[in-house]
């Protein structure tokens, strides 16, 4: 079967299965939520999923991808992780960060929906809302609809459309003007797919107000084959800040693609930070759209492919107002056969003047096998513009190498502590203490060979 | 008699790449407590040795021995010659951003240690060490919790291996061409730090190409290198010699051949 041939069928199959989700849900959704998935619907019926030789997705098996989609069913079964072994073993991979533990504000998904044993929203502070967003359908929230699908990745973007066809569940955090969360919040994804290929949609919405601050991690974590298929949309206020982490540590069998949407009003500070070591093939899209004067974007990458994964780090920076600030540094470290891929833009609108930006990005090969696409453009329509990017891949440097053996470390001991050192300058810029250590302790045990290849 | 702590005989090696003979027949004996200077113009092996020495790659032995302490040092990887006790002070020190330089340090004692059968050391006890031995060679503390090397003048690298020396406590300590690049001051207290450094216990082998850094350290002995060989050897005399003469006048007898007495 052909590329063509195989994602026409997907699409296809993957139609007639969101129209039928749409039927048996339409009694218990408000309508806003029942046109949006329509629409999405819609938009994903008319462009189909990317043929091969896409500009945007050249480095992506999008057909294989599809395949894997093609296999899975929707969620069923308990949501319930402490009834899931296949669960139970993807939370212990990050055992690290506490959720079994409960340590932190916490909102866990298994397979899609709120695992409410799980799920911890104790002492948030004043006004701020941090919710399961079915919890707060069912309860006809009025928190929901105004911002849902408000930045329209569904019409551009055939896996947002597809995400926003099976919306059902997710978090949403609201944090009001001038409140600032000082704890991070987490956004725990669970898939399992020991008794059965699963595909989940899960959806993140925040909403930061005026001078509001907050930090939120989301962790995606799994067993089995899976297709995950996660959105999230950010929107902040007036010098809001958010920093924000994925941590993408997706079941071996898995296909997981990513999007990260954000829109900035004026002064607003975003610190993404991506951490890509898990799933067969892994897609990590994020698109920023600076669009208040003086709004700041830093962008860290990390990403670990081994074996045959392929990742694929897709990132659009739209400078559309005057003052605005943005730097991307993505660094991979790649190893057996893996393909890994930065593409990123950087778009500098004629509206935006005194703009400050700057691409880098560096791969480390650990093998002869291994390979890396590594693609920084940028885009000016300026001429009041301060912008660079770079691009450098390598292997270990000899002379380091040799360097160390020589004061008494082992070969494999000097291989690790120059990788680590390469991952070393992204990873100390978390400010999330507990998720610093596992980063760590994660790019030291893959190195060793003893990452989890599954996690059951 | 003190114990022998290097043993060369007839040593050949070549570059692995394209063949070419570097060394073509050394002989060299060092005792604990000795110092012995190897001195040599450009491209005479001096390099080369010191890097056949600690085991670096490129290079491949074609004929001869060397054992230090009586085991075949040829036969060991660089890592494990290091942990017997061999130290090698790099021409070009080199920069890895994102390691620190303490626990690079802490990382490297303690591989000895435990090749040794001795426990970590404690990280009070490493912190007294490093500063006992950073005052040595007048080493920054900023540099200590700086990545290895990174941003380091050329005189700050020099004091660092100096600095790794004194921590790591070495036996044969093999110094290549560690005054190059030094200024006056700077030389000063990298071969104070060495003087510091010279026991009844350890041994060195101190490269250059230069007499002035013989006027701060004191060999025992002075040997000459041209064309891979050792073309004389002496006392400190003949380092004085060769700064006021130059090499050149020992190019006739390298290029003597070797073995004919006539």
């Amino acid at each position: 079967m052909n590329a063509g041939v195989a994602l026409a069928e997907g699409v296809g199959a993957v139609v007639d299965r969101a129209r039928a989700f749409a039927e048996r849900e339409r009694g218990a959704t408000p309508l806003f939520l029942q046109n949006l998935r329509q629409l999405a619907l819609e938009a994903l019926v008319r462009s189909g999923f990317p043929e091969p030789g896409h500009e945007e997705w050249r480095y992506f098996p999008v057909a294989e991808a599809v395949r894997l989609l093609s296999g899975c069913a929707g969620a069923s079964g308990a949501a319930n992780a402490s009834r899931r072994p296949g669960a139970r073993a993807a939370l212990a991979a990050v055992a690290a960060l506490g959720y079994a533990e409960k340590r932190q504000h916490q909102l866990v998904f298994v397979n899609g929906s709120l695992d409410p044993e799980l799920s911890t929203l104790d002492n948030l502070p004043k006004g701020v809302h941090f919710h399961g967003i079915s919890r707060l359908l069912e309860k006809g929230s009025p928190l929901v609809e105004p911002r849902l699908g408000l930045l329209r990745g569904h019409q551009r973007h055939p896996f947002v459309a597809l995400n926003t066809a099976f919306l059902a569940d997710g978090a949403l955090l609201l944090v009001p003007d001038r409140v600032v969360c000082t704890t991070p919040l987490h956004v725990v994804n669970v898939t399992d797919g020991t008794d059965g290929a699963v595909a989940t949609h899960p959806r993140v919405l925040l909403v930061l107000g005026e001078n509001a601050q907050a930090t939120v991690v989301e962790t995606f974590v799994g067993a089995g084959p899976a297709f995950v298929n996660p959105v999230t949309e950010a929107y902040l206020g007036p010098h809001a800040f958010l920093d924000h982490y994925t941590l993408q540590e997706g079941s071996a069998e898995a296909a997981h693609v990513g999007t990260f949407d954000a829109h900035l009003a004026p002064g607003g500070q975003l610190f993404t930070h991506l951490f890509s070591a898990g799933s067969l093939l892994a897609r990590n899209e994020a698109s920023v759209h600076l669009h208040g004067d003086g709004a700041g974007l830093t962008m860290d990458g990390l990403y670990l492919g081994r074996n045959e994964q392929v990742v694929d780090n897709h990132v659009l920076v739209d400078h559309a107002r005057p003052h605005c600030g943005s730097q991307q540094y993505y660094k991979g470290i790649l190893d057996g056969k893996a393909r890994g891929a930065f593409d990123g833009k950087v778009i500098v609108k004629p509206t935006a003047s005194r703009t400050d930006a700057h691409q880098k990005n560096r791969n480390l090969l650990l093998s002869p096998e291994a390979t890396v696409d590594s693609k920084p453009q940028l885009e000016i329509y300026n001429n009041d513009v301060k912008a660079t990017h770079g691009s450098a891949t390598g292997r270990l440097d000899p002379d380091a190498l040799f360097y160390l053996r020589s004061r008494g470390f082992g070969e494999t001991e000097a291989r690790a502590a120059l990788t680590l050192a390469f991952a070393s300058e992204i990873a100390e810029r978390i400010k999330v203490e507990p998720l610093r250590k596992h980063l760590e302790a994660r790019v030291l045990a893959w190195l060793s060979g003893n990452g989890r290849e599954t996690a059951s | 008699m003190s114990e022998t702590m290097l043993q060369i005989e007839d040593l050949h090696a070549r570059i692995q790449e394209d063949g070419t003979e570097i060394l073509k027949g050394i002989s060299l004996t060092i005792r604990a407590g000795e110092v012995h200077a190897i001195m040599g113009p450009n491209g005479s092996g001096k390099s080369t040795l010191a890097h056949v020495l600690s085991g670096r790659e490129g290079y491949e032995v074609t004929a001869g021995t060397a054992f230090y302490k009586g085991r075949d040092l040829l036969a060991m990887p660089p890592e494990e010659r290091a942990r017997e006790g061999v130290f090698l002070s790099f021409q070009y020190p080199v920069e890895i951003p994102g390691v620190s330089n303490t626990y690079f340090l802490r990382m490297a004692l303690n591989a000895t240690r435990k090749h040794r059968g001795l426990p970590e050391i404690d990280a009070i006890d490493f912190l007294a060490l490093v500063e006992e031995k950073a005052r040595l060679v007048d080493l920054d503390d900023a540099l200590l919790n700086r990545s290895v090397n990174e941003g380091f003048s050329g005189g700050e690298k020099k004091r660092n291996e100096i600095f790794q020396m004194a921590v790591l406590d070495p036996q044969l300590a093999i110094l290549d061409e560690t005054d190059s690049g030094l200024d006056i001051d700077a030389l000063r207290i990298v071969a104070g730090g060495i003087n510091a450094l010279r026991s009844p216990d350890r041994a060195m082998l101190v490269i250059t190409h230069y007499q002035r850094l013989l006027n701060h350290i004191v060999p025992d002995f002075v040997h000459v290198l041209a064309g891979g060989r050792i073309v004389r050897s002496g006392d400190r005399q003949l380092a004085h010699l060769l700064e006021e003469r130059g090499y050149s006048w020992l190019d006739e007898e390298a290029a003597l051949p070797v073995g004919r007495v006539s």
